[in-house]
């Protein structure tokens, strides 16, 4: 049986790690790295061997964060959500587009302007609704397609960021 | 389950807009509240106190556990109903805990009009014991009413048939109910207390009887006092249509909690429960979260999160159909099934609901329902791909499922969205709507567009050419009535939801909702998931 997860310590960036459990050890993997070891209770806390080392180790969960007091030092580990990373690494294009049939109610940029990823670029009223278009990452917005009063079908595009450049070698 | 993330910049100035605009509603909202519960003139409490009466408010607390949380519903009944007269509609519902048992108080407000009822108040009563027989909650009843306000009397008329009904079949159901009769139980009025399980009479004030004195002697000739003829002791010694004469108000409330305690005490159905959390996110932060128009979106998650345990939630679907948000999480430690919009509903949207309803019903889970919808999708594509159909299965699932049902109107619920999202008419188990909220068939502009092009084209079939003066003047008699009837306060006064409340108060109202709703079994009889 094997489960992976991704978890950051601190606010590092975050690791993969697979673990394996056989019997009652397990192997760790982390970011490609095997570690052999298993983990029992003792005490209060939780007895650690790794390899031929063996540490008393103390664990605190409360939801996606786990702190944990080993080796005379104490650490909080984040488990990343897959759902919010899956989201924030969905595939962003150049060009905002429609997400239903609407009209157009606000404009708030032009072309040349540089926006910020979160930031409104038109707002548009659909079904009694209005929702906002926001920028999906920073860029510079390269053409406005509507006005407003402007009417428009799903997947329309309304506005385009210039394309992203790749870094030139220096 | 894992921690929402919020994406909420508390520094934004649309933030510190959206947040002045809801504290002033949450701070309007407590004003009324306060005034429909307590602002009453001073000759109406010296009265109340030349009667020896106590006030109704008083009644609860000497009847409830102390220091217990009393849920009041329907707390701003006929707030816009018969020129402000009757608050509240004259009458006090809600849950609250006796000797450790959850039950329902009923109890008439005689401090106005001698505590007469108005058709709002028929309905109220019959609104509080349906959610005593749904709920499976002993009722206590506190009467003290002079009887139907006559003027009024078809519409009433038209509804109290049903409290008495209810009443007989709550006891069928074997829930307990007691009366306590502080004042004038007449005619119809006389069964309530006739039909309860055990009652309680104060002496000199207290009375049963189908017709008064005057009435009497009227209709016969016979001359007698109100306590020869319906009186405490006279029902407790020789009719026997009473059981416990008592000579002051505190007594039969100590009484009255005794007789309580007697009661079975019963388990609550099972659910899957854990210790509680509160949320992780600050619940304050709703103010800020909440737009300052109905029109304008919000991201459903950012309130979730401030909802439940520990904003701890297991998204169902999360990259499919993603105007309506489906998971789990618990509040106050009772597991429950989330639906939220997002938005229009689209067919991807509803068939993921419907899919969510029927997992949640396979495994006992309550729904609790998230309002923010204008309708179903419209349109050629829309139309083509069969959105009614999938509005259809949704309608069906939802209204057929087992698990107890819970809404809260949180911004705009209008047109079939408010039916897919088991708005009122789909008698979920609850149904609270926050001061924001707005609720209609269609949008005020979109029925003033079509009424205002209806009657300038039958005009001009008439040879008439309207001004656009007229014009005008149609369009804004169409959008005052659209904006008057869909507003939280009227709907409210009518008796569309079980309350209003604060959206800092969502997660206690929830939690002691579900704890009662828990009262009653969940009669799992799913069907199979379907995936569609």
């Amino acid at each position: 049986m094997s489960r992976s997860f991704d978890i950051s310590i601190g606010e590092g960036d975050a690791f993969s790690v697979d673990v394996a459990r056989h019997g009652d050890r397990a192997t760790v993997t982390i970011e490609g790295r095997p570690y052999h070891g298993s983990l029992r209770p003792a005490g209060d806390g939780y007895e650690l061997t790794l390899e031929d080392r063996t540490e008393r180790l103390w664990l605190f969960v409360a939801g996606d964060t786990v702190w944990l007091h080993a080796f005379g030092q104490a650490w909080q580990a984040q488990l990343v959500d897959p759902v919010e990373r899956s989201r924030a690494t969905a595939v962003s294009g150049d060009t905002a587009t429609a997400p239903m049939p609407g009209t157009v109610i606000a404009v708030n940029v032009e072309a040349g302007a540089a926006v910020g990823a979160g930031q409104t670029l038109v707002v548009i009223e659909s079904m009694k609704m209005q929702s906002e278009i926001i920028a999906e990452r920073d860029g510079v917005v390269d053409r406005v397609f509507v006005a407003i009063g402007d009417t428009f079908d799903r997947g329309a595009a309304l506005v385009a960021l210039e394309p992203l450049d790749e870094p030139e070698e220096g | 389950m894992h921690r929402l993330e919020s994406h909420v910049d508390t520094a934004s100035p649309t933030y510190r807009a959206y947040r002045d605009h809801n504290l002033a509603l949450a701070a309007e909202l407590r004003e009324t509240l306060e005034k429909a519960r307590s602002d009453r003139p001073q000759h109406a409490l010296d009265r109340l106190a030349e009667q020896q009466k106590l006030p109704v408010r008083e009644r609860i607390e000497l009847l409830l556990d102390r220091g217990s949380p009393f849920l009041e519903v329907m707390s701003l009944a006929a707030n816009r109903h018969y020129d402000g007269e009757a608050p509240q509609a004259l009458l006090v519902t809600g849950i609250g805990v006796v000797n450790g048992r959850e039950v329902l108080v009923i109890a008439n407000d005689s401090s106005l009009k001698g505590g007469a009822w108005y058709p709002i108040t028929t309905r109220k009563i019959v609104r509080a014991l349906e959610i005593a027989l749904e709920n499976r909650l002993p009722v206590v009843h506190m009467l003290d009413s002079g009887g139907a306000n006559l003027h009024l009397q078809d519409e009433i008329y038209a509804n109290a048939g049903h409290i008495f009904k209810l009443q007989c079949q709550l006891s069928a159901e074997g829930i307990p109910q007691l009366a306590v009769v502080f004042g004038y139980c007449t005619a119809g009025a006389a069964y309530t207390p006739t039909l309860c399980d055990q009652t309680i009479m104060v002496r000199e004030r207290g009375c049963v009887f189908l017709a008064g004195p005057p009435l009497v002697k009227a209709a016969t000739g016979e001359e007698n006092t109100t306590e020869e003829l319906g009186g405490a002791d006279m029902h407790t010694s020789i009719s026997g249509v009473a059981d416990y004469a008592v000579d002051t108000e505190q007594e039969a409330l100590g009484l009255a909690r005794d007789v309580v305690g007697i009661w079975a005490r019963r388990e609550k159905s099972d659910s899957d429960r854990r210790e509680p959390e509160a949320p992780f996110h600050n619940p304050e932060e709703l103010y800020g979260i909440i737009p300052d128009d109905v029109k304008k979106q919000f991201e459903m998650r950012e309130v979730i999160a401030r909802i439940v345990d520990g904003s701890m939630f297991h998204e169902f679907k999360p990259h499919y159909g993603d105007t309506m948000v489906t998971g789990w999480a618990f509040i106050w430690g009772f597991k429950v099934g989330i639906l939220g919009n997002n938005g229009v509903i689209f067919s991807e949207a509803a068939n993921k609901a419907t899919t969510f309803m029927q997992l949640c019903d396979r495994d006992g889970i309550p729904l609790l329902f998230l309002h923010n919808v204008t309708g179903f999708m419209v349109g050629r594509e829309y139309e083509r791909r069969g959105i009614t159909k999938d509005g259809a299965k949704m309608l069906m699932v939802q209204a057929n499922v087992t698990v107890p049902k819970i809404s809260v109107l949180c911004h705009a619920s209008q047109g079939a969205g408010n039916y897919a999202m088991a708005g009122r008419t789909w008698d979920p188990r609850f149904v609270y709507a926050w001061p924001n909220s707005r609720s209609s068939i269609m949008g005020p502009e979109q029925a003033a567009d079509t009424l205002t092009n209806v009657r300038v084209a039958g005009l001009r079939r008439r040879g008439e050419d309207p001004s656009p003066d007229e014009i005008a003047r149609i369009t804004s008699e169409v959008t005052t009535y659209f904006e008057q009837t869909y507003h939280s306060y009227y709907l409210t006064s009518d008796l569309r939801d079980d309350g209003l409340i604060d959206p800092l108060d969502t997660r206690n109202t929830l939690g002691m909702s579900l704890s009662a709703v828990l009262n009653a079994p969940i009669v799992r009889k799913p069907g199979g998931v379907l995936r569609i």
